[in-house]
C-alpha cells in the first residue's frame, strides 16, 4: 500500500513538473536553435544546431534593450512603492481596530474589480493632463495600484499571525513602537514580505495592457513584445518568451531561497 | 564620424511620433525605419519615432489624446476601416490632397473612394495589400490533367487537393481558420463573390447554398491543423500543407525565405467570376498632432513613386500610386508583385472591399461569416437552415449603422 502511494506520488509530481517545465524547456530549446530549425516539424527535444541567431536578432531589434531596461526600472520603482505603502497599511489593518476597517478592506479589493481595458481611454486622457503619459513613473504608479490590494492582504495576514506579545515585551523593555516594529515584527515577517515581493515583481513584469496604452516610446518589455507578437516570425516569439520568463524565474529562485531559509522549507 | 555628428544633430532635434497598425511585424518595421524613415530624417532634420500598434491600442490612444486635447502622435497609419470609428479625431486633408495632385502624385482611382468621414477627407492612401494563393512546387504534379494553374476553377481546386489526399494520404490544403486567422475574408471576399457575385446581398441565395456545400466538401480535404492556424507561412515552410491561401503579409515570409520552392497562382474562379479583396491603408493627421507640418511632409514623402517602390521592395505592400516598375526587386517580392499583377489583370475579376462604415460593429460583420462557417462546415448543418437567420442579422447590421454596401454589392441593381 505504501509503495503504491509513493508510486502515485511520483507519477503525480512528474506530471505536474512536466506540465510546468515542458513549455519552458521547449521555449528555451527553440530560442537556442537556428532560424530554420525553429520551423521544422516534428520538433527535436534537444537543439540540433546550437545557435545564438534568434537572441541576436531579438536584442538587435528596435526598442528591445531599452524596453528590457524600462521593465527593470518600472518593476524596481513598483517594488519600492509597494513596500513603503503596504507595510504600514498592513500593519494598521492587523494591529488596530478602527472605524470602517472592514469596509476599507473590501474597498481596497474593489480596486481590482474594474478591468483595465475598460479604463484605457479615460485613464490615458487623465495621464496626459497630469503629464504622466509615456513616463516610467506613471507606469510604476499603475502597477503599484494593481499590486497593492493583494500585497496588503498577504502582509496583514502574516502580521496577524505573529503574536502581538513579542512587540509588547520589547516595549516593556523600553523600545519605542517603531523600534519594536523594526526589530521584532519586521524580521519575523520577512518570508511573508519576500512572498509579497515575488507577487509584486511578477505583477509588474508581466503587466501588458496599462504599460502599452500609457506609454508611447518608453515601453516595458512585455508591452513591447505583445505589440510585436501578432505578426512576428516564430524565432522572435521564442526569444521573446524566453526573455520574458527568465528574469521572473531568476527572481523567484532568488527570493524563494530566502523564503525557504526562514521558514525551513517544506 | 559623420554618423556620430548626425546622431548628435538628431539628439537635439524634434521628434515626430508616427503610430501605425501597418508594418507592425518586427522585420517590416525595422526595415521601414532603417530604409525609408531614416532618409526622411536626414532630409528634414527630425527624428521619427515609428510605433507599431494593434487596432485596439491605436483607437484607444488616438481617442484618449483627442479627449485630453493634447497629444504626442503627429501621424497615424492604418487600414481604411481603422479610421472610420474615430474619424472626428483627424483633420481634413482635402486641400493637402489636391496639392499632392498638383505635384503629379497620381493615386490609383479606387484608392480615393473611401477616405471620407462626414464630408472630411480623413486619410491619404498609403499602401495596398491583398490575399494570395500559394502552392509548393511538390503539389504541381498532382494538378488535375489539362488544367492551367492560373485559370483554375474552384472545382479544379477541389479535385486537386482531393487528388493529393488520394495519392499521398495527406491533407495538404490549408486555410487560416484559427481564432485570429483570416478565414472570414476568404468566405466573404473570395468565395461569396465567386459563387454569387456579391458579398452580402446574395447571402442566402441558391448560389450561396451551392457555395457552402462546396466549402463542406473542400474542408474534407483540408488539413485539420487549419482550425488552429492564424497565418499560413509557418505550415507552408514546415510543409504541413502544400497549398494555402492567406493575406500577403501573413504568407510572404514563406515565399521570401524559399522563393524557388513556391508558386503563386491566381485566385480560382467560381461560376460568377474570380472574387478577390483589395485592402487599402492610409495616413491621417490627428487634430492634436504637435508637429502637423512635419506630418504633411512625411506623408508627401511616403507617397512618392520611388518610395512606394522601395516599400514594395522591402515589405511586399503594393503601391497606391501609378506607374511603378517591378524590375530589380528581390526574388520573393518580385514573385508576389507579379503574382498579384497577374491576378488583378485576370479575366472575370470581381473586386471586393472590406466594408467600412461599420465602425465598432466591424467585428460583428466578420463574426457572422465565421459563425456560419462553424455552423455549416464544422457542425455539418444544412445551409438552408442557417443562412436566412444570418442574412437578417447582416442586413440589420448595415441598416443600424447606416453604412453603405461595399463593392461589389453596391453595383448590383
Amino acid at each position: 500500500m505504501k509503495i503504491f502511494k509513493k508510486f502515485a506520488q511520483i507519477i503525480t509530481f512528474t506530471i505536474i513538473s512536466l506540465w510546468v517545465l515542458l513549455p519552458v524547456f521547449l521555449i528555451t530549446v527553440s530560442t537556442f536553435s537556428s532560424k530554420q530549425e525553429v520551423y521544422k516539424w516534428p520538433k527535436n527535444l534537444l537543439p540540433k544546431d546550437f545557435s545564438l541567431e534568434s537572441i541576436k536578432f531579438f536584442f538587435s531589434s528596435y526598442g528591445t534593450i531599452s524596453s528590457f531596461k524600462n521593465s527593470l526600472i518600472v518593476a524596481f520603482i513598483t517594488l519600492i512603492l509597494v513596500l513603503f505603502i503596504s507595510i504600514p497599511s498592513a500593519y494598521a489593518f492587523s494591529r488596530y481596530y478602527f472605524k470602517g476597517r472592514e469596509s476599507l478592506k473590501i474597498f481596497i479589493l474593489m480596486t481590482r474589480m474594474l478591468p483595465i481595458p475598460l479604463l484605457a481611454v479615460p485613464l490615458t486622457s487623465f495621464y496626459i493632463t497630469l503629464s504622466l503619459y509615456d513616463n516610467l513613473l506613471g507606469v510604476a504608479l499603475i502597477h503599484t495600484a494593481m499590486a497593492l490590494p493583494f500585497s496588503i492582504i498577504i502582509l496583514s495576514g502574516i502580521f496577524i499571525r505573529i503574536s502581538k506579545e513579542y512587540e509588547e515585551a520589547a516595549i516593556v523593555f523600553g523600545a519605542s513602537k517603531l523600534k519594536a516594529f523594526l526589530k521584532i515584527l519586521l524580521p519575523l515577517s520577512l518570508p511573508g514580505i519576500a512572498a509579497m515581493l515575488i507577487f509584486t515583481f511578477i505583477t509588474s513584469w508581466n503587466e501588458v495592457f496599462a504599460a502599452s496604452i500609457l506609454t508611447v516610446e518608453n515601453r516595458t518589455l512585455s508591452a513591447h513584445i505583445l505589440n510585436l507578437l501578432d505578426a512576428s516570425p516564430l524565432y522572435f516569439k521564442y526569444a521573446g518568451g524566453f526573455f520574458l520568463s527568465v528574469p521572473a524565474i531568476i527572481f523567484i529562485f532568488f527570493i524563494r531561497n530566502y523564503l525557504m531559509k526562514m521558514w525551513g522549507g517544506f | 564620424m559623420g554618423n556620430l555628428l548626425f546622431l548628435f544633430l538628431l539628439f537635439g532635434l524634434n521628434k515626430l511620433y508616427f503610430i501605425s497598425t501597418q508594418l507592425v511585424p518586427i522585420e517590416e518595421a525595422e526595415w521601414f525605419r532603417k530604409n525609408v524613415l531614416s532618409e526622411f530624417e536626414k532630409r528634414n532634420k527630425i527624428k521619427v519615432i515609428f510605433l507599431g500598434a494593434n487596432y485596439g491600442e491605436f483607437q484607444d490612444r488616438i481617442n484618449a489624446e483627442y479627449k485630453a486635447k493634447k497629444g504626442k502622435i503627429s501621424l497615424a497609419g492604418g487600414l481604411s476601416s481603422d479610421f472610420e470609428s474615430i474619424g472626428e479625431a483627424f483633420i481634413d486633408l482635402k486641400n493637402f490632397l489636391s496639392n499632392l495632385k498638383k505635384k503629379k502624385i497620381n493615386f490609383l482611382p479606387f484608392a480615393l473612394k473611401y477616405n471620407k468621414y462626414k464630408g472630411k477627407t480623413i486619410y491619404i492612401p498609403w499602401l495596398q495589400g491583398t490575399y494570395i494563393f500559394v502552392a509548393n512546387k511538390k503539389a504541381l504534379e498532382y494538378l488535375p490533367p489539362g488544367v492551367n494553374i492560373d485559370s483554375l476553377t474552384y472545382n479544379d481546386l477541389l479535385l486537386w487537393v482531393k487528388g493529393i489526399w488520394e495519392k499521398t494520404g495527406e491533407r495538404k490544403f490549408g486555410l487560416p481558420a484559427g481564432p485570429r486567422g483570416l478565414i472570414h475574408r476568404f468566405l466573404h471576399g473570395y468565395l461569396y463573390p465567386s459563387f454569387t457575385e456579391a458579398q452580402i446581398i446574395k447571402f442566402d441565395s441558391e448560389d450561396a447554398i451551392e457555395m457552402w456545400n462546396y466549402v463542406k466538401n473542400l474542408w474534407k480535404y483540408t488539413n485539420p491543423g487549419s482550425a488552429r492556424w492564424e497565418k499560413m507561412d509557418t505550415p507552408l515552410l514546415s510543409e504541413e500543407v502544400w497549398i494555402a491561401w492567406d493575406h500577403i503579409s501573413r504568407i510572404k515570409s514563406a515565399i521570401i525565405e524559399r522563393p524557388d520552392d513556391f508558386v503563386i497562382f491566381s485566385s480560382p474562379m467560381g461560376k460568377k467570376g474570380r472574387g478577390i479583396i483589395v485592402v487599402l491603408s492610409g495616413l491621417a493627421v490627428p487634430e492634436t498632432a504637435p508637429s502637423k507640418d512635419y506630418a504633411f511632409s512625411l506623408i508627401e514623402f511616403l507617397v512618392k513613386p520611388e518610395i512606394q517602390r522601395e516599400i514594395l521592395k522591402g515589405t511586399g505592400f503594393l503601391p497606391v500610386v501609378e506607374n511603378i516598375s517591378f524590375e530589380g526587386l528581390e526574388k520573393g517580392i518580385k514573385k508576389i508583385a507579379e503574382g498579384v499583377k497577374k491576378q488583378n489583370s485576370g479575366k472575370n475579376l470581381i473586386v471586393s472591399f472590406i466594408p467600412g462604415g461599420l465602425g465598432n460593429k466591424q467585428g460583428e460583420f466578420t463574426k457572422i461569416y465565421r459563425d456560419v462557417f462553424k455552423e455549416i462546415v464544422i457542425k455539418n448543418k444544412n445551409p438552408m437552415d442557417i443562412l436566412p437567420f444570418y442574412k437578417k442579422k447582416i442586413i440589420k447590421l448595415f441598416k443600424e449603422k447606416g453604412a453603405s454596401l461595399p463593392p461589389p454589392d453596391n453595383e448590383i441593381k
